[in-house]
């Protein structure tokens, strides 16, 4: 969810669909406003004013620099797992 | 689909639902309904009721005071002790067995057994024995062997033929077994079985049973537990609390503005055919009979069709397979034993006149004279009251969540 905002503030069927399009996971809605409750409580994203019912979400510095720190980790992990692989 | 979507919204709680309700009703709005998000929906309310805790603990608490319970009831029941006889039923078809069993199960032959085995001892001092009766009746079990293992190590059965058990449960093991042998006898005394197996003297006792009370109780706990979460959920505490014991009061209160009716009846046991017994029942009961009774005990005087107003509470329905109960209710509990006493001797008269076709007519128990009336039930009629009450609240809490306007999230 992070990495989706990253790219721009969403509402939650777009974020649905970002994700699905680019990890194929699909998101249910009640397990959608469960990561949106917390990552809200956590301070990572925060809601937009909106004249519309659907309520976008942006990523707030904290959120991005969690997902900055998220990202390096993997990252991290992801080079040394294909650097054993060419090893291996 | 759609509608249920919109319903499992308000299993979120309170909190979540004022923050995102309208928000998350849009995304569903988008969303294409199906099972899986249903089930994805619940799931969310569901874990956000565990994360918010509060519903959580109250169905936790009810739960495990339910278990207290359970663990309760089973250490103040007192042990009961089940006895079991085997008989061969021998040449005797089922429907001679039934008319048997019936007469055996009289209140006359019950109540000799009752006071040999010395059953219902303290019981006995305080009810009619006729109610007694009535519970013994329950706690007497005659069931045809379905199946006879040949031997304990081959574990197979063969069909159990004409064998049947009796069994008596009673509060220690020689009364049930003493009242199992009592039984017993009366069964070879009518020469209608061969004793196979005596009576058991049971080692241990068959209840209360600790699994099943804790089981009961865990889920009587989770109920009532859920329920006071919605109450609380909804924030009707104290109006359920107000309307549940207004209802329950107001409905205790109809029960007893209502005139009570007591029912009487009497068992007859008949040899012949069912349909020659019909015929006989539908003459003793007919118009100019049942006239004649209303006349005799003054039932329903400058009523018109007083026959009719008879008829509607006289009940005669089969017992077994060679017995009627006849039963009248009335809201004097002296004038509905004189009608059944009454009505059972013109069944019997008209059975007697009509011998070529039913070859006897007895009179196997008289009609009982009933100590507490059947209707109305004042514990239903006020538990009913209690629901309505409760109910009242929750369409109220439910109501005056939709009247509040959500806050506005643009103005975040």
């Amino acid at each position: 969810m992070l990495a989706s905002l990253a790219e721009g503030d969403k509402h939650g069927y777009a974020m649905m669909e970002d994700i699905e399009r680019f990890s194929g996971l699909k998101l249910g809605p009640g397990t959608l406003y469960g990561a949106i409750t917390r990552l809200e409580e956590s301070g990572w994203i925060a809601p937009v004013p909106s004249e519309d019912r659907r309520q976008p979400y942006t990523l707030t510095p904290v959120g991005r620099k969690s997902l900055e720190q998220e990202v390096a980790a993997l990252d991290s992990i992801l080079k040394t797992a294909q650097k054993r692989l060419k090893h291996a | 689909m759609k509608r249920a979507l919109n319903t499992v919204i308000f299993l979120y709680p309170k909190a979540w639902r004022d923050r995102y309700e309208s928000e998350f009703r849009a995304l569903l709005d988008e969303v294409a309904p199906s099972w899986n998000t249903f089930l994805n929906v619940f799931g969310g309310a569901m874990r956000m009721q565990f994360k918010t805790g509060k519903s959580w603990k109250i169905v936790a608490a009810c739960a495990l005071a339910g278990v207290i319970a359970g663990l309760a009831l089973t250490w103040t029941i007192p042990h009961r002790y089940v006895s079991t006889a085997v008989l061969s039923m021998g040449d005797i078809d089922d429907a001679q067995m039934n008319a048997e069993a019936t007469k055996i199960m009289g209140r006359a032959p019950l109540t000799y057994m009752m006071m040999e085995a010395d059953l219902y001892r303290d019981l006995r001092a305080t009810t009619p024995i006729e109610e007694i009766v009535e519970q013994l009746k329950r706690d007497i079990m005659i069931r045809p062997v379905r199946c006879i293992p040949p031997s304990p190590m081959s574990g197979g059965c063969t069909p159990g033929g004409h064998q049947f058990t009796v069994s008596v449960t009673a509060p220690d093991a020689e009364r049930a077994q003493k009242a199992v042998q009592i039984l017993a006898a009366d069964f070879l005394d009518a020469k209608i079985g061969t004793l196979i197996d005596p009576a058991s003297l049971p080692v241990s006792p068959n209840g209360p049973r600790l699994s099943r009370n804790i089981l009961l109780g865990l889920g009587t706990g989770v109920l009532l537990g859920s329920l006071f979460a919605l109450f609380a959920g909804l924030k009707v505490w104290k109006l359920a609390a107000g309307l549940g014991i207004a209802g329950a009061v107001a409905g205790a209160a109809i029960a007893f503005a209502m005139p009570e009716r007591f029912a009487s009846s009497a068992v007859l046991r008949y040899d012949g055919s069912s349909a020659a017994m019909g015929q006989v029942i539908s003459a003793a009961t007919s118009d100019a009979n049942l006239r004649g009774v209303a006349e005799t005990f003054k039932l329903y005087e400058g009523e018109s069709g007083a026959e009719r107003r008879l008829r509607e509470h006289l009940h005669i329905e089969p017992v077994g397979s060679r017995a009627i109960a006849i039963r009248f209710d009335d809201r004097d509990r002296y004038m509905a034993q004189k009608v059944v006493a009454d009505v059972a001797s013109r069944v019997i008269d008209q059975g007697v006149q009509s011998r070529s076709e039913l070859a006897l007519v007895e009179l196997l128990d008289p009609a009982s004279l009933p100590l507490h009336a059947y209707s109305p039930k004042r514990e239903m009629v006020a538990g009913a009251g209690l629901f309505a009450g409760l109910l009242c609240a929750v369409m109220f809490g439910i109501w005056r969540y939709y009247r509040t306007p959500l806050p506005a999230v643009a103005a975040q």
